[in-house]
């Protein structure tokens, strides 16, 4: 996964809320039931004279189909499980998978962070602690985001303390050297 | 499918210590994959042999 340095400890590993996956997966269980619906609803008008072998037939092809979508959402959950921040004693890394074959590391030191914005909008989002958070450094460009992140505050005060421990340390070596 | 299916846990494993659960998911996928796979060749089968 991600190759720690010589005495680096991880602190937390911060993944999406499940409520993510949520409305991926209700989507998803319509995909299932939406063809049944369809056919009950046009049967009587379609398939009046449905022979026992044209029946197979169209649970094969059925079943194909859910073949595809068992898949569709396997993949789903995939992207939203394996998109995490590792929180270590030094560093924050970003694994942000994009699609199945598809992702990105990057990974930022402590002691460059500038600010840890947490939003959280809505009642469910207030009610679950779920919430969207942003590290910013001095660059511009070098943004992390996590959307949907479990307990953003408490993750937040995780991050700072981190901060500060590894700002103090930076001090203390510059005063002895 | 039972192919892409097979690349797709493959591709999965490379990342098993990224968490517990993705062990866990990827054998319920491959339970599921099977399951669904047996049942539509079972209609096939029917379907073929009426």
């Amino acid at each position: 996964m991600v190759n720690l340095e010589e005495n680096e400890k991880i602190i937390k590993i911060v993944r999406k809320h499940w409520f993510a996956i949520v409305l991926e997966m209700i989507t998803s269980f319509a995909m299932i039931l939406g063809p049944i619906i369809f056919f009950e609803l046009i049967e009587d008008v379609l398939f009046h004279e449905l022979t026992l072998k044209n029946l197979y037939l169209l649970l094969f092809f059925y079943f194909v189909y859910l073949l595809f979508v068992w898949a569709f959402m396997f993949i789903n959950w995939l992207n939203y499980y394996l998109d995490i921040w590792i929180i270590t004693d030094k560093r924050i890394v970003n694994i942000e998978q994009k699609r199945l074959f598809s992702r990105e590391i990057s990974s930022l030191r402590l002691d460059n962070i500038q600010d840890v914005k947490i939003e959280m909008h809505g009642i469910i989002n207030t009610l679950f602690k779920i919430g969207n958070m942003q590290v910013q450094t001095s660059s511009p460009e070098i943004e992390f985001i996590l959307p949907q992140a479990i307990n953003p505050e408490n993750v937040k005060h995780i991050i700072m303390e981190a901060h500060n421990r590894e700002i103090e340390k930076v001090k203390t070596v510059k005063i002895q050297g | 499918m039972l192919i892409i299916s097979w690349v797709i846990v493959f591709h999965c494993n490379k990342y098993k210590d990224q968490g517990i659960a993705l062990s866990y998911a990827k054998y319920i996928f491959l339970a599921g994959i099977l399951i669904v796979f047996i049942v539509a060749s079972t209609y096939l089968i029917l379907f073929l042999s009426i």
